[in-house]
């Protein structure tokens, strides 16, 4: 029997490769029975899904605000991208 | 909307990049390496690098995209030459396993909370903004990892590649930084709530 720390294991490497067949069995075995399993589960995947699909939209959108060069860097990159003086 | 309907092949314009990408490029960075001075850096070396190749530039995509995709590779670079100076010792301190599950490898009594919402219910700015909080938590390794892989959506090989680390070693520091994340969010979001 896998226990409850094998499970997360488990869960977390399903992202990242595929498991063979019957550690999926005893995987969903498991978590057919164990609540707490199951709710470590729930949160894991929604974590993996709003992650990918959003990670992006989210740096443009709620962040805006927060990020920006200093002033300082602005003038160097500035003066570093300026067409040579001829 | 506007890099759409522009001529597609088009020279660029180094000297507006500043105003017009900077910003971008730096939420970006900072979002990836969590520390406002690397992300100025990677900025800084994305922008040289890119005047340098501006040869190479095929003039099909956009000016923006063109950037982002040159920015993300000298990330990669800047959190590879960070993780080599960390030994993989650090990372023990970030395993929660330890903490959380019994001798028999059951949760812990106070890792059960009856009624625990589950993340999905968070709001995603919520999310967004107690996912932030947390990743900077974790110990370095461990959110680097986390960030290639869960936002950037890299494949394994390749992290392992860049990173020059064994794919055991990968799934260790996937998993202690997803379950860290996963237990930081909830209490974050309890003490919150109550
Ligand atoms: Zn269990």
């Amino acid at each position: 029997m896998l226990n409850c720390k094998d499970v997360s294991k488990l869960l977390s490497e399903s992202l990242d490769r595929k498991l063979p067949f019957w550690t999926r069995v005893r995987l969903w075995m498991h978590l057919g029975m164990c609540r707490l399993c199951w709710g470590f589960r729930r949160d894991l995947m929604h974590i993996h899904r709003e992650t990918r699909q959003h990670a992006d939209e989210i740096e443009r959108d709620v962040h805006e605000a927060e990020g920006k060069l200093s002033e300082e860097s602005r003038e160097r990159m500035k003066r570093l991208l300026a067409p040579p003086q001829s | 909307m506007d890099e759409l309907t522009e001529p597609t092949h088009k020279a660029l314009q180094p000297i507006t990049w500043v105003d017009q990408h900077g910003d971008y490029l730096y939420r970006y960075a900072v979002s990836r390496l969590r520390d406002g001075e690397a992300a100025e850096e990677v900025v800084q070396d994305s922008f040289v690098s890119a005047l340098r190749h501006a040869k190479q530039y095929a003039g099909t995509g956009s000016e923006r995209a063109w950037l982002l995709g040159i920015l993300k590779r000298k990330i990669i670079d800047y959190v590879r030459e960070r993780n080599r100076t960390s030994n993989l010792g650090d990372d023990d301190v970030g395993d929660l396993s330890e903490v959380l599950f019994d001798e028999n490898g059951n949760w812990k009594r106070e890792a059960r909370a009856p009624g625990d919402p589950p993340l999905d219910a968070l709001e995603r700015q919520e999310f967004w903004r107690i996912l932030r909080d947390c990743l900077e938590t974790l110990p370095s390794r461990q959110a680097d990892v986390f960030v290639l892989r869960e936002m950037d959506d890299q494949n394994t090989e390749e992290i392992c590649k860049d990173l020059q680390i064994s794919a055991s070693n990968l799934w260790v520091l996937l998993y202690r930084a997803r379950l860290r994340l996963a237990r930081c969010m909830k209490s974050r979001w309890q003490q919150e709530t109550s």
